[in-house]
């Protein structure tokens, strides 16, 4: 009885018609999925700041720069979660991978200098440069390192 | 009739008169010392004492193993709060041997400090850094804070009773009165000092063991929380063996990020 409306009135448009609409609407969903994503990943973001000691053992402020080469490119920190602010899907490597990560990826990918809390759910190996090991993800490289208790991937120029 | 209308008509004003004049008399100093009350901190030298007790009873374990279980607020961006459940088993041989072993939904961390290395490995990711850190459990729990801003969960366990204490940091310390944790008998202690309110639960008697501990963030607006209840073993003696990192075949050795110097 509830059927939805779209069921019983797509097969009626015409095969030309139905694609653009496809298309359109593909190209809509993923627009709005990438802004939604993008705009779900700040919102996942956790301020870390809670403590787990009475005693606070830091006398440095909180100003680690999770940013390489902030001074030298006043647009690298564009949609890089830096300050330290953490989301809260740090090394989910128990299947959880948001498509949030990937759009973050997919914008900041050139970016050398900037960090990602995860890698791209698929297509990155990892490669060992001396003893330094790298994560490769098709033409980017990554760098993992431990800021505090978080895994973060920082983004390196290209070595091979 | 007149002389009693007289004499009633007299002595109703004075009654009435002089409750008041009590009543402000009364009163003025006992605004006065609500107000003083609220004002100053109280710092109950009973409590510190049993504080102290607590650091003298921890640091004198030469060997022991402790599990907690835990609840930590994380605050998002919005100020919307966020709970999620850990453990946290700490294996100990004082005063330089430690295996911490964290683990919640988001992350697992394995620590291991042997005296002179300290090690965190993420063995999901298959990650591990390792720094040299010389020195007391305590100490490298302090260093790694300071270098590295990397926060051991409950580093007070090995800080109590130590110069680095920080028991002088508490401006006010109160008995809030009997506590049952765990079936076991306890005092329920709370304390405030700067950025931090924390209560502590410690056992009755000749153990002076925290039971649990809830420490309030106060310089954040949603002060968030972490919520640990602790079940001791006095006994355990952990093999040395459990103290030194061997990292496993396809695991691979990262850097861990020492903080920027400020400016």
């Amino acid at each position: 009885m509830t059927h939805s409306i779209a069921q019983d009135t797509l097969p009626q448009r015409s095969a030309g018609a139905f694609g653009r609409l496809l298309a359109l609407a593909l190209a809509a969903v993923l627009l709005l999925g990438f802004s939604l994503n993008a705009a779900a990943d700040k919102n996942r973001t956790v301020k870390n700041n809670t403590r787990t000691s009475v005693n606070k053992n830091t006398n440095v402020n909180n100003n680690r720069n999770t940013n390489v080469n902030v001074n030298s490119n006043k647009n690298t920190n564009v949609n890089v979660n830096a300050n330290r602010h953490v989301d809260v899907d740090v090394d989910v490597d128990r299947g959880f991978h948001p498509v949030a990560a990937v759009a973050t990826v997919a914008v900041t990918a050139a970016v050398i200098g900037s960090m990602t809390p995860s890698l791209p759910p698929s297509g990155c190996v990892p490669v060992m440069v001396g003893n330094v090991m790298y994560q490769q993800c098709g033409p980017t490289w990554y760098q993992p390192q431990y800021v505090g208790t978080s895994v973060q991937y920082v983004v390196v120029a290209p070595l091979r | 009739m007149s002389i009693q209308t007289t004499a009633s008509s007299v002595l109703r004003p004075l009654s009435f008169g002089s409750l008041l004049a009590a009543a402000a008399l009364f009163a003025a100093p006992l605004a006065q010392a609500q107000v003083t009350a609220s004002e100053a901190p109280v710092r109950d030298a009973a409590v510190m004492k049993r504080l102290e007790d607590v650091g003298s009873f921890l640091r004198a374990q030469k060997h022991f193993a402790v599990k907690a279980d835990a609840v930590t607020d994380e605050v998002l961006l919005s100020g919307q709060k966020l709970q999620f459940a850990s453990t946290v088993e700490y294996q100990v041989s004082s005063p330089d041997k430690l295996r911490a072993t964290v683990r919640s939904d988001r992350k697992q961390r394995d620590y291991y400090f042997d005296g002179k290395t300290l090690t965190q490995a993420a063995p999901r990711n298959g990650y591990y850094a390792s720094v040299p850190l010389p020195g007391t459990i305590g100490e490298a729990m302090t260093a790694v804070a300071e270098r590295y801003e990397l926060e051991i969960p409950l580093a007070d366990l090995f800080l109590w009773g130590t110069p680095k204490g920080g028991l002088d940091d508490v401006s006010s310390a109160l008995l809030v009165g009997p506590a049952r944790i765990g079936g076991v008998e306890a005092d329920h202690f709370a304390l405030r000092q700067p950025g931090v309110d924390w209560q502590v639960w410690v056992e009755r008697g000749a153990r002076a063991l925290p039971l649990k501990v809830v420490i309030t963030t106060t310089d954040d607006p949603a002060q968030p929380q972490y919520a640990a209840t602790l079940k001791w073993d006095l006994k355990a003696s952990p093999p040395a063996s459990a103290f030194t990192y061997v990292p496993a075949k396809g695991v691979h050795r990262i850097e861990l990020k020492p903080v920027m110097a400020a400016k």
